[in-house]
């Protein structure tokens, strides 16, 4: 079975570009606020607060008053920082967000685009923002920046290859790296049942990659005040706040499209299915995050090269052997 | 330490000073600290103090023994109840003042209170620093209740003025008698949560067992004192070694650990809070009735000419006050002797070889109080 | 018992050390002591190997009464209390010896004594201001410091 891609449906490439990124973007904003308030309401329940109430119904609109709190800042570029790299710091850990988006699988009926190889794109292109955070770290010349950007770089490399890995049991077993063709095969029986250490070990390097509590040291706040991204102000800040929200959303999809089946399930349109699978999963990185204290950078990484590095390769072996014998 | 001043060479590339504050988030006010770096492990580190000196000592010289009574419950904002009483203790010991029975149990549990207070928030300000933020809420959600119990007989929420050299100013109310009854039970409940939520938690541990261990020789040589020293497994604290006031009244145990790292600093602590509710629980139980004020208390407060020393034990450690007087009734000379400034100066020692994520939850684990380091 | 009857033959063999007789409970100190100041480092050292602790240092101004700062050091014990107080006299102006080089707690005590009233120690490592400004050319807690007017007149009107 194929979807229909965008271009079916609108008919011309450019069109079908515009008509992505449109929708990309339209949902992007919106889900960040979205996000952000839950994020606020799961925190202050889980602190016995109310978090906001005040602005909309359950203070649903709180963050768009953010938002235009963060666009009405000034933009402070200190004097002592590297332009080129400080400015354009935001927009490379912003852009590849749109580039994966588009990637993902929604929907059972169509996608933006269907690439074969969809999965190595999105892993590549994940591993981009990582460019972005060192830019900023090591352009706004401050010590802490740089020892945040530091600290992003080992981390993303660190758990780049487990999450790697771990993807890449899937892969075995689906014989497939077009994302749509992955989930269609996990009908009925979802990944998380056959793979469920690839799964936790995805979960948990994804919770890495995005930078959240508990492995959010590039930016701990308690030692390096904000880490990459200490000298912004105002939109630029809220470029990364925006990219972390956003990335988020797409390690959360990415693992609903590997191990949780997708779109599959009953009664409900897929398209919603999708939403609520993503959505527990970042519920359950918010739970991680108002739970746990922060990890120290090197056991940080010695839990990534001595524990999940070595348990996701010996699960591939595992997957790679059962997978010829089946 | 002269050597720390000299910017780092050219040929020196590979290490780099790094100045922690005076405004940064996890260094509990306004302590700076020069650290030399390389990478992220520590090679020296030099805590520069004074940026909150309000000059306490000066004031005391230019005002009477009781114009300067508001002033030592500013000087360690958090356990203020037990500065403001104790420097009342002091001066009620140059005078030779009886205190009546009802205002000394009074005291005792106004005490005990606070000292669990000033616990909590360090408690939520520890894993703030460690970044768990949600018990920091929690302890401020109990905290909460203690400083409207402490509202609720001496008027003021952090800073109190409750002693009065003789007694007290207020009288307790049946409504503070049975809220303090009510929150130790409840107390209790919440603290085996933290030790749930915390204690237990390998990320917590992983942080904090075996980082910051302060050598045993340090304890003699920097006059260490209070929660940090019984970590080290000395049982020593000033209520039970000079008892003051009526501590002598009471059974509570002085916990220690003996590996004297931040995790033990950690439980000595929580155990503290539990005994401080034994107290506060046996002094409830014991309280008599009576007057709260002496019934002859001089016109002029001023102690015969001479040295006095009295010491009390606040949350952080031995809090002494050196007092001179001239047989007036302006002091000559107040000193006060702060625990957290002993504490503090052994970081020098303490925090090179770590890393500067260790300096964080070690600076967090000796309950540092800026304020009360300047004075 | 033994440590403490040792500590006083120890104090006992330095000859400028006068020992009060029996001071008042209300002083809060076991032993009140006054010593030359070219004898505080060995009172220091006695004092260490007894394992007590500087448990605080500072200093008086008594320049109006005796034209000399006072200096004083208090040890004490871990456990039941044994406190000596022990005073140096120096002439307002002149330099004690350090006591750094035995305990790391004096490193910040003297800088505080030097910041406040300006005593200075021979033989510390990094005597600079510790609580006041860098470069202040005043010790606040002398007597001849003045305050603001509107202190001065509460004191003085109550």
């Amino acid at each position: 079975m194929t979807p229909r891609t965008f271009n079916d449906i609108f008919g011309n490439p450019y069109l079908a570009v515009l008509a992505a990124t449109t929708v990309i973007m339209g949902y992007l904003t919106v889900n960040a606020l979205m996000i952000i308030w839950m994020e606020r309401k799961v925190a202050a329940r889980m602190q016995r607060r109310l978090g906001p109430t005040e602005r909309g119904k359950f203070g649903l609109l709180q963050s768009i008053y953010d938002m235009g709190k963060l666009i009405g800042k000034e933009l402070i570029t200190p004097t002592h920082v590297n332009k080129g790299l400080y400015l354009a710091a935001p927009v490379l850990v912003f852009a590849p967000v749109l580039a994966l988006c588009s990637l993902i699988p929604v929907s059972q009926s169509w996608v933006f685009h269907d690439y074969d190889i969809a999965l190595v794109l999105l892993l590549a292109f994940s591993g981009l923002a990582v460019i972005g955070i060192f830019s900023a770290g090591w352009g706004s010349n401050n010590k802490y920046s740089l020892m945040g950007a530091v600290r992003s770089v080992s981390q993303t490399i660190a758990y780049e290859i487990p999450l790697i890995l771990s993807a890449l049991a899937v892969v075995m077993m689906a014989k497939e790296l077009n994302l749509y063709q992955i989930v269609a095969k996990q009908e009925g029986l979802w990944n998380i049942v056959l793979q469920p250490v690839a799964a936790v070990i995805f979960l948990i390097s994804a919770t890495a990659e995005t930078n959240r509590a508990p492995f959010d040291i590039p930016e701990a706040e308690s030692e390096l005040i904000g880490g990459f991204h200490t000298e912004y102000s105002g939109m630029r800040f809220g470029l990364f706040f925006f990219a972390e929200y956003s990335n988020m959303i797409i390690a959360c999809s990415l693992a609903t499209v590997l191990f949780l089946g997708g779109w599959h399930g009953p009664l409900l349109p897929g398209i919603l299915w999708f939403f609520i699978k993503v959505y527990a999963l970042i519920f359950v990185m918010m739970w991680f995050r108002w739970t746990f204290p922060r990890i120290r950078f090197d056991q940080l990484l010695s839990f990534s090269w001595l524990v999940l590095t070595p348990i996701a390769i010996a699960n591939l072996f595992v997957t790679a052997v059962v997978s010829k014998l089946v | 330490m002269a050597e720390l001043i000299q910017i780092a060479s050219d040929e020196d590339r590979d290490t780099f000073y790094l100045n922690m504050g005076p405004q940064h988030p996890s260094t509990h006010g306004v302590l700076r600290l020069r650290l030399h770096l390389k990478g992220e492990r520590i090679l020296s580190a030099e805590p520069i103090i004074g940026y909150s000196h309000r000059a306490h000592e000066k004031m005391a010289e230019n005002r009477n023994y009781i114009q300067f009574l508001p002033n030592p419950s500013r000087v360690d904002y958090l356990s203020g109840m037990i500065y403001s009483i104790g420097y009342c203790q002091a001066i009620e010991k140059a005078i030779g003042l009886e205190v009546p029975e009802r205002a000394e149990y009074i005291r005792v549990i106004c005490n005990e209170l606070n000292r669990i207070s000033s616990h909590l928030l360090w408690f939520g300000t520890f894993l703030l620093d460690l970044g768990g933020v949600t018990p920091f809420l929690y302890c401020f959600d109990d905290r909460e209740k203690i400083l409207d119990l402490l509202d609720l007989v001496s008027g003021s929420r952090l800073t109190y003025c409750y002693g009065r050299f003789g007694g007290l100013v207020n009288d307790v109310t049946d409504d503070f008698l049975e809220g303090t009854a009510r929150f130790c039970t409840a107390f209790r409940e919440r603290l085996r949560e933290y030790d749930r939520l915390v204690t237990q938690n390998v990320i917590f541990r992983n942080r904090t067992i075996g980082v910051g261990v302060m050598r045993p020789e340090l304890a003699q040589q920097f006059g260490i004192t209070g929660p940090c020293l019984r970590a080290m497994g000395m049982a020593r604290d000033v209520r039970r070694d000079e008892p003051y006031g009526i501590y002598d009244r009471f059974e509570f145990d002085i916990p220690t650990r003996t590996a004297s790292d931040c995790f033990d600093r950690y439980l000595v602590r929580i155990a503290e809070m539990e005994q401080s509710m034994r107290i506060v629980e046996q002094a409830l139980a014991k309280l008599p009735d009576g007057p709260i004020m002496a019934k002859k208390i001089p016109r002029k407060i001023a102690p015969a000419k001479g040295e006095y020393y009295f010491a009390v034990e606040s949350a952080r450690g031995h809090f002494g006050m050196f007092i001179v007087s001239d047989g007036s009734e302006i002091p000559y000379r107040i000193h006060l002797r702060t625990p957290s400034f002993a504490n503090l100066s052994t970081m020098r020692t303490v925090l090179p070889g770590t890393l500067l994520a260790d300096t964080v939850s070690i600076l967090g684990s000796i309950d540092i109080v800026l304020p009360e380091i300047d004075r | 018992m033994s440590e403490a009857s040792g500590l006083a033959a120890a104090l006992a063999g330095i000859a400028s050390l006068k020992t009060a007789e029996a001071p008042d409970a209300k002083s809060g100190c076991q032993g009140l002591h006054t010593v030359g100041r070219e004898a505080i480092v060995e009172v220091g050292r006695v004092f260490r190997e007894a394992g007590y602790m500087l448990e605080m240092l500072t200093a008086l101004d008594m320049r109006a009464a005796e034209q000399a700062m006072h200096v004083v050091y208090q040890f004490n014990r871990f456990g039941a209390p044994d406190r000596h107080r022990v005073r140096v006299v120096v002439p307002a102006g002149e330099a004690v010896p350090s006591l750094a080089d035995l305990f790391g707690s004096a490193n910040w005590y003297e800088r505080e004594a030097f910041d406040m009233l300006g005593v200075r120690f021979d033989g510390h490592p990094y005597l600079v201001r510790i609580l006041t400004e860098e470069g202040a050319d005043y010790h606040p807690l002398l007597k001849d410091f003045g305050v603001a007017p509107a202190a001065a007149e509460e004191a003085a009107g109550g």
